[in-house]
């Protein structure tokens, strides 16, 4: 166990070394840079060149990759241009909201799923059952965003049960930030639910070939012993890589709701810094989002070790 | 299929229809009728100014710094507003009036101008201001911002004699109070403040100004929140425009950082905020809301398409722009915004008709031609080939430029000119007009239109290298700067413009002016952008 632990530590240094490195290079290529976006269209070349040195943008790119590098691997990944505010800084100040998001829908759509595909698998005949787990594939049709603007014009602006937009840090008010969080955690979690029940649905229906369920019934196991006893938790390995995968791509993955519902996350931020050409915040952010992408999946490994005992074993 | 599995699916499409006849239900009811909205700054505020209260206030972007010199940022204008005070501010009719100086003096020669500041002036942290803080403030104005960029040139040095006065000696005449007075950047802040600016400004833990509301407290990306600066000693003279004296009501200010337009509209229509900026497509829908006041602003900006003038490109030659000039239909693209209360013809002018000082219609009888024919034949005599493109780019965070955009490529499609049509984002647009010159023939932007001193915006990198007559410009400049009355201002005034118009570095296209909608609980707002000094919120 160690050693994957390691193993994984290792894969993550190379990782955010790739991810830096490209990223570096990537948006020192594409047009515009951040001088041009401070200054505006008045800006003569003598200012924008003026301020292009005073930021460290001019010199042999080698050069300004190097130094970037160096600071990186002292811990200082720079001062966001837009904002004149360390980047480390910005990065936690707006994860809370995003990391909130995520945690909450994705806990949320994991505990439905749980709790569908059980009474799906256990009463394979309720119609209601099959119903709610055949609209499962209509959920992962509907767009997110759509159903966005839909969940504010319904319950926002004409029933007017929610806020339509809003952000309150949940431990500094929670039933605001309850009201608040509803709309934008209720639509992510018709996606990843839908999402993870088709997942887990068809997990169930690999594991119901196994042989080890026909000794079971020979024993005189009974049906509904059978299936949460064995099926379930033998269902379940596939899902957790499916929300470990979800959650990890929803920290980056979420603008569009955040946007939508004025949620001041690290999606949000990461997409003004990109407008903005804020190269320092843009670099630290996804490579903080890579970050935390490896770490679930560490996770999720160590997760599946606890579950299944022939991982342990192997 | 089974007939189980067919009343399943009958059931679910039965969902479906129903929440999309709900959803269609709730768009019917959601059109009122009662077109009970005002229209026009100021109207129908009752009753006497009471303090207190809060004002919620949606900002389309964080601006990032309150460096009103190196930020070019909207946000950055509105807020350094409220903060800072300039020694000269215009006033509603764009007019010079004092507001930190108590007088100042211009020589004879026009070349020294001497500010006296008023007495006992202080921060909002209580020090005194002091003649110091202006010479550094505005030295940095000149050095670092964009605006002052007609100045330099001119400027010899800005000294202060003493605390309470400050003194401008230039090399050459020139309109410096009209440039100090429309400048947001000219707001006077502590010395030691500018002395911390690093690479990109001043850090916003050193915004300290003397206007009528301070910092109390920014969270990057989501609010800024601004208090009553109880240490604020307004100017004499009724508020107007930017000078006079403010009333300064509200305890606070908050600025709410939403990009979002519908969730700025949704926002506007449930309360969360109680004035916003909302965009050409929503004006209707807010007019007729009962709930919401609309408040249309006395200033504009101009639309515009910049002629590419170097030589990658077929307007380099003056007969391709007067080309392009006569091919336009202005007025269509003025009606394709459907909002005719809030735009107006351009006239050709580089400045609104509410500018008196800079307005011109010197350029209109060229302004007006419009003949596709006569189009079509200078485009041939400019030497546009039968199989040349012309290449036009914009950026899509504002959508009425590539709507002007594709009437005029409609127009050049009618004549038998091809045209593309590009779209960025501003960073790449702009990167892609500074960095490759030739690679693009026509750009749609916007501009402030009511420049200080005369305008002359070729927005084209390398121009001067052209051949273009920059020479001929500068003599027309000196003249107005030397003018010694209004009436041989406007006479030069007119020759620049009848040459800005010859010349036709850009082509404008109209006027737009933004409006505001807030709640009809706030009163006192006075059709001057996103400035609430003078505002106050019914109890």
């Amino acid at each position: 166990m160690l050693w994957v632990i390691l193993r994984r530590l290792r894969d993550l240094v190379v990782v955010l070394f790739v991810v830096g490195t490209v990223l570096f290079f990537l948006l020192r290529s594409i047009p515009g840079d951040p001088a041009t976006v401070l200054l505006g269209t008045k800006a003569s070349p003598e200012q924008l060149e003026r301020l292009r040195q005073d930021l460290g943008l001019t010199g042999p790119l080698y050069e300004q990759y190097l130094h970037w590098l160096g600071n990186v691997l002292t811990g200082d990944f720079g001062t966001s241009i837009k904002y004149n505010l360390p980047v480390l800084q910005m990065i936690f100040d707006n994860i809370t909201p995003t990391l909130t998001l995520a945690v909450v829908s994705t806990v949320i759509s994991f505990l439905l799923t749980v709790l569908i595909v059980t009474w799906v698998t256990v009463a394979p005949h309720n119609r209601v059952a099959r119903l709610v787990s055949r609209a499962a594939q209509f959920g992962l049709a509907l767009p997110e965003f759509w159903l966005a603007l839909l969940a504010v014009y319904l319950f926002a602006l004409t029933f007017g049960w929610f806020p339509p937009s809003g952000y309150t840090p949940l431990f500094a008010d929670p039933a605001t930030a309850i009201t608040q969080l509803t709309l934008p955690v209720a639509v992510l979690v018709i996606g990843q639910t839908a999402f993870l029940t088709i997942t887990m649905e068809e997990s169930v229906l690999g594991e119901l070939t196994q042989l080890y369920l026909r000794t079971a019934r020979a024993k005189g196991v009974g049906e509904r012993r059978i299936m949460l006893r064995h099926v379930l938790p033998n269902s379940m390995l596939p899902v957790l890589t499916s929300v470990g995968l979800n959650f990890a791509s929803l920290i980056g993955g979420v603008v569009v709701i955040e946007s939508i519902f004025v949620i001041p996350g690290l999606g949000t931020t990461l997409l003004g810094a990109v407008y903005a050409r804020d190269f320092p915040l843009i670099q630290g952010g996804v490579m903080f989002i890579a970050f935390l992408f490896v770490l679930v999946n560490l996770l999720v490994d160590l997760a599946y070790a606890l579950i299944d005992p022939k991982v342990r074993v192997s | 299929m089974d007939r189980t599995g067919q009343r399943r699916k009958t059931k679910i499409v039965a969902l479906v229809a129903l929440g999309l006849l709900l959803s269609a239900c709730g768009t019917a009811t959601k059109s009122p009728t009662t077109p009970a909205a005002q229209s026009g700054a100021g109207q129908g505020d009752p009753g006497q100014p009471v303090r207190g209260g809060n004002l919620t206030v949606r900002l389309a972007q964080d601006p990032g710094s309150l460096d009103t010199v190196q930020n070019s940022n909207a946000g950055t204008s509105y807020l350094g507003h409220e903060i800072f005070e300039s020694l000269v501010a215009i006033d509603a009719d764009y007019q010079p009036q004092p507001v930190l100086a108590e007088s100042y003096k211009k020589s004879d020669d026009g070349l020294t101008y001497t500010f006296t500041l008023r007495k006992g002036i202080v921060f909002s942290d209580g020090s005194p201001l002091k003649a110091s803080d202006v010479v550094a403030s505005m030295r940095y104005w000149v050095d670092k911002g964009s605006y002052a960029g007609s100045l330099k040139p001119v400027l010899k040095d800005i000294t202060a004699p003493d605390d309470g006065t400050a003194v401008f000696t230039l090399k050459a005449p020139f309109n410096l109070v009209a440039l100090i007075a429309a400048s947001h950047g000219s707001g006077i802040r502590k010395a030691s403040d500018v002395a911390a600016a690093g690479a990109t400004g001043i850090p916003q833990d050193h915004v300290i100004g003397t206007g009528p509301y301070k910092l109390k407290s920014w969270t990057a990306g989501q609010e800024i929140v601004l208090e009553r600066n109880d240490k604020y000693q307004p100017p004499s003279g009724t508020s107007s425009g930017y000078a006079g004296a403010k009333g300064a009501y509200l305890d606070t200010i908050t600025y709410k950082v939403v990009a979002d337009r519908d969730a700025a509209f949704n926002g506007l229509q449930t309360g969360l905020f109680d004035v916003a900026e909302p965009s050409y497509d929503q004006y209707d829908q807010i007019k007729q809301n009962p709930n919401l006041k609309v408040g249309v602003e006395g200033a504009a900006n101009i639309q515009y398409v910049a002629l590419n003038h170097n030589s990658g490109s077929i307007f380099s030659k003056q007969e391709a722009r007067d080309a392009m000039n006569m091919l336009v239909d202005k007025k269509a693209i003025m009606d394709s915004q459907g909002v005719p209360d809030l735009v107006l013809p351009s006239n050709g002018a580089f400045a609104t008709q509410t500018n008196k000082a800079m307005y011109s219609e010197a350029g209109k009888a060229k302004w007006d031609q419009h003949d596709p024919e006569r189009a079509k034949q200078l485009f041939a005599a400019a030497g546009l080939r039968p199989d040349q493109t012309i290449r036009m780019i914009t950026t899509d965070e504002f959508p009425q430029f590539k709507d002007a955009l594709v009437i005029i490529q409609d127009s050049l499609k009618k004549i038998g000119i091809k045209a593309t049509i590009e779209s960025y984002d501003f960073a790449t647009l702009m990167g892609r007009k500074n960095n490759e010159p030739n690679s693009w023939d026509v750009l749609a932007l916007m501009d402030d239109a009511n420049p200080p001193v005369p305008s002359y915006s070729d927005n084209v990198q390398g121009m001067d290298n052209m051949g273009y007559p920059r020479d001929k410009l500068a003599p027309l400049l000196t003249a107005y700067n030397a003018a010694k009355t209004p009436e041989e201002q406007k006479q030069e005034l007119d020759k620049i413009q009848a040459f800005t118009s010859e010349n036709l570095p850009t082509l404008t296209l109209y006027n737009a002016r933004s409006y505001v909608a807030y709640n009809p609980k706030v009163n006192g707002y006075d059709g001057w952008g996103l400035e609430f000094a003078n505002v106050w919120l019914a109890r």
